[in-house]
C-alpha cells in the first residue's frame, strides 16, 4: 500500500470510527464512577441535597408560572387578532376598492432647445431659429379596473396648438413678387375674456387613446376603441418619460406606419416556458384616412398582425418582433346637388373620392438588454399603391419642379418608404458613488427614405446624448443631434438642433 | 493506470461523498421568504421567474382564468426590499421606475402593498405574497416556494 493510500484509510477510520472510541471512553468514566459509590454520606453533602431538592421545587413553580404566562400570552394575541381584523379588513377594503376607483397619472416635459441650419433654411418653415423654452405637451391618463375583467383606459394630451401653428406662407416669385393667392397666416387663439378683460390663449385637446379591454385570460383579450398600433417598440413606449431620447424618430414623425388607429384588436400572450413569453395581436380598424378616428370613408378595413417573442434571463432579455398591415385610404369631397335629376328629391349628396391609395406595410423590431447594456433597433417598410392619385399643393409642386416659374399640376406617384434605426445605451454602473441616479449616454443612427419620389422626406439621422433618472419620476435628457437630408437643396444644408429635456411623470 | 492508484482515487471520491453526505441540508431560517398563495388558487409548486412574472404584472391570470393578485409588502420594508433584491432582481428605485413605464406604455398598475401580507393572501382570492417564515402560519395560506434568506 502506498503512502496516500495509508493517509486516506487513517483518515477515513478516524471519522468513522472515532466518535464511538469516545463515547466508550465517557461510559467507562462513568462505569468507573458508579463501581465504587462511598459507604456513607458526609454532613456536607446532605444539606447539598436539600439545597437540590429546594431549587427543584422552585423550578418546578416557576415553570408552572411560565405555561400559565404563555396560556395568557396566547390568549391576549387570539383576542388582538381579532381586534386588529377589524381595521385589517378596512385596509383591504380600501386598497381592494382602490383597484375599481378611477386612476389618474400623467406626464410632460419641459424642454430649452436651439436649431443651427443654414442661413434662411426651408427648415425654419417649420421650425423656429431662435432658442426656445417650450412645455409643449401634458399627458393625462384615466383608467379604472371596473370588473375582474373589464378595464377602460383614457390618455388625453393637452396642449398649445394650434396656437402658433405656421398654416400657410406666401411665395415669393423669380421677379422678387408674391405669387398670386399665397399668404403668411399663422393661428392665433388669442381671445379676450368677457368676464375679466383677460387676454387667453386657447390650447387644443386630443384624445391619444381611449378603449376597453376585455381580459379573460392571459392568452385571450380583446380591446374596442382608439388605441396605439401595437407595433414595434418606440409607438408602445411613447411617452417622454420611457422613451430614451429626446427626439422622435423619423419613421415615427413620417408615420410610415399608423400610429394610431380605431376599431378592435384581439391579442394575447402565451408562456412555453417561464423565460419565454410569445404575444400576438390581430387589429381591425377603419385604418388611415383623413378622419379615420371618427369615421372610415372606405369600406374597406384595415388589417394587421403582430408577433413578438420575449426571451428573459435573470439580467437579460431579448424581443424580437413585428407587425405586418394592409389598408386602403380613401379622402372624398361631398357637394350638394339642389336640381336633382330624381324627382323625388329636393336636393342630393354628390360624394367624390379625391384620393385613395392602398399600403402594405411590415416593420421588424429588436431589443437586447445585456447587463445594464441596451441595443435597440427597428424597420419599417411600406409600399403605397394610388387607385385615385392626388395633385400636390402649390408648395409641394414647386418643391417637385426645380424649373422657376413653372406650376404644372403634379399627380402623386406610387412609391416605396423605409426607415431603419439603430439605438445603443449604456446605463453607466456609478451606484456605488451615485446611488439611485442612473446615467446613461446613448447614440442612435437612423437612416430614413420614407419616400422614394420626394427627396425633402429623405434624411439620414445621429443623436447622441445623456439620459439621466435622478428618481423613478424625472428624466433629464441632454441631447445634439444633426440631420444630414438627402436633398440639401431643399433644405439648405445640415441641420443640428440641440435639446435639453425634463421629463416628469406624476 | 496502476491498481493503487486506482484505490487511491476510490478512497478519495468515497471520502468526498461521505464528507457531503453528512453535510446539513439548508438550515431553515426565519428571514425566510415563503411565496403563499390563497388556498384557491390550483397550483402546488411554482418557479422563482413565475413569480417574477406575476408580480411584475407580466401574466395576469391563473390557469382558470381569474385574476392573479399579487400582494406586496408595503414600500421601504425589509421584506419587500428582500423580495425585491432576491426576487424581483430590482432595487426600490428599479421597481419604481418600472411601474412609472408601465402606466405609460398600457396603463398598468402596480401590485397592492399590505402591512399583513399573510392575512392579505389569506383574505384575497387568487392572491399571490410572500411572508417572512416567522411570520408564517400553518393552514392560512398555501406555501409554494421557498426563497432562503442568503
Amino acid at each position: 500500500m502506498t503512502k496516500t493510500t495509508t493517509i486516506f484509510c487513517l483518515i477515513l477510520s478516524f471519522l468513522l470510527f472515532g466518535l464511538p472510541v469516545r463515547s466508550q471512553t465517557s461510559e467507562t468514566d462513568a462505569e468507573e464512577t458508579d463501581a465504587n459509590p462511598p459507604e456513607e454520606m458526609p454532613p456536607n453533602v446532605s444539606s447539598q441535597d436539600s439545597r437540590l431538592e429546594a431549587l427543584e421545587r422552585t423550578v418546578a413553580e416557576q415553570q408552572k408560572e411560565l405555561a400559565k404566562q404563555n396560556e395568557t400570552i396566547e390568549e391576549l394575541k387570539t383576542a388582538k387578532d381579532d381586534e386588529e381584523l377589524d381595521d385589517f379588513d378596512e385596509e383591504l377594503i380600501e386598497e381592494g376598492s382602490f383597484e375599481r376607483l378611477i386612476k389618474i397619472y400623467g406626464f410632460f416635459d419641459i424642454r430649452f432647445i436651439k436649431n443651427i441650419v443654414g442661413k434662411d433654411s426651408s427648415y425654419y418653415l417649420v421650425t423656429h431659429e431662435p432658442a426656445s423654452f417650450i412645455a409643449p405637451n401634458l399627458n393625462l391618463y384615466i383608467d379604472s379596473q371596473m370588473t375582474e375583467n373589464l378595464s377602460a383606459l383614457g390618455e388625453v394630451v393637452f396642449s398649445f396648438l394650434p396656437h402658433g401653428y405656421e398654416r400657410d406662407f406666401e411665395m415669393v416669385g423669380a421677379d422678387g413678387q408674391p405669387v398670386p393667392g399665397t399668404d403668411y397666416s399663422r393661428d392665433d387663439t388669442t381671445v379676450i375674456n368677457p368676464n375679466s378683460l383677460e387676454f387667453v390663449q386657447m390650447g387644443g385637446v386630443r384624445i391619444e387613446r381611449l378603449h376597453l379591454t376585455y381580459s379573460p385570460f392571459d392568452w385571450l383579450q380583446m380591446m374596442a376603441g382608439h388605441y396605439l398600433t401595437p407595433f414595434g417598440i418606440w409607438n408602445v413606449d411613447h411617452g417622454s418619460t420611457v422613451v430614451i431620447t429626446s427626439r422622435v424618430p423619423y419613421m415615427q414623425i413620417r408615420e410610415v406606419v399608423p400610429r394610431k388607429q380605431t376599431g378592435v384588436q384581439v391579442f394575447g400572450r402565451f408562456f412555453p416556458t417561464d423565460s419565454l413569453f410569445l404575444d400576438y395581436a390581430v387589429t381591425l380598424s377603419n385604418g388611415r384616412g383623413p378622419i379615420d378616428a371618427i369615421a372610415d370613408l372606405d369600406e374597406n378595413k384595415g388589417v394587421g398582425l403582430k408577433l413578438k417573442m420575449t426571451y428573459e434571463w435573470d439580467r437579460a432579455s431579448l424581443a424580437l418582433g413585428g407587425y405586418g398591415y394592409y389598408g386602403e385610404y380613401t379622402d372624398v369631397k361631398k357637394s350638394i346637388n339642389i336640381a336633382p335629376s330624381n324627382p323625388d328629391l329636393i336636393m342630393e349628396a354628390i360624394i367624390d373620392k379625391t384620393e385613395a391609395f392602398d399600403e402594405y406595410i411590415v416593420s421588424a423590431d429588436l431589443r437586447l438588454t445585456l447587463f445594464g447594456f441596451l441595443l435597440q433597433s427597428e424597420f419599417v417598410w411600406r409600399y403605397t399603391h394610388y387607385t385615385i392619385p392626388t395633385t400636390f399643393s402649390l408648395l409641394y409642386q414647386r418643391l417637385l419642379t426645380p424649373e422657376p416659374g413653372y406650376y404644372g399640376t403634379h399627380y402623386a406617384a406610387d412609391f416605396q418608404g423605409m426607415s431603419v434605426y439603430l439605438l445603443g445605451a449604456w446605463e453607466l454602473p456609478l451606484s456605488k458613488w451615485l446611488g439611485d441616479v442612473r446615467i446613461s449616454p446613448y447614440v442612435m443612427y437612423e437612416y430614413a427614405k420614407t419616400h422614394e419620389t420626394f427627396d425633402y422626406q429623405n434624411g439620414t439621422f445621429l443623436f447622441w446624448g445623456l439620459n439621466i433618472k435622478p428618481s423613478s419620476f424625472v428624466v433629464i435628457k441632454l441631447e445634439p443631434s444633426v440631420l444630414f437630408p438627402a436633398n440639401t437643396k431643399m433644405v439648405g444644408g445640415n441641420a443640428w438642433h440641440l435639446e435639453a429635456q425634463i421629463a416628469v411623470f406624476f | 493506470m496502476t491498481l493503487q492508484r486506482k484505490c487511491s482515487i476510490c478512497l478519495l471520491i468515497a471520502f468526498t461523498v461521505l464528507l457531503f453526505s453528512n453535510s446539513p441540508a439548508h438550515a431553515e431560517s426565519p428571514d425566510d421568504i415563503l411565496i403563499i398563495t390563497n388556498k384557491d388558487v390550483n397550483l402546488d409548486t411554482i418557479s422563482l421567474k413565475e413569480v417574477r412574472s406575476y408580480f411584475l404584472k407580466k401574466r395576469i391570470k391563473w390557469q382558470k382564468g381569474n385574476n392573479v393578485i399579487p400582494i406586496n409588502a408595503k414600500p421601504g420594508t425589509i421584506l419587500r426590499k428582500r423580495f425585491q433584491e432576491h426576487v424581483l432582481l430590482m432595487t426600490e428605485i428599479e421597481e419604481k421606475t418600472y411601474w412609472n413605464d408601465q402606466q405609460v406604455r398600457m396603463g398598468l398598475n402596480p401590485p397592492p402593498s399590505f402591512s399583513r401580507t399573510l392575512k392579505a393572501v389569506f383574505k384575497l382570492r387568487g392572491s399571490i405574497g410572500y411572508v417572512f417564515r416567522k411570520d408564517y402560519r400553518e393552514n392560512v395560506a398555501k406555501l409554494l416556494m421557498v426563497v432562503p434568506a442568503k
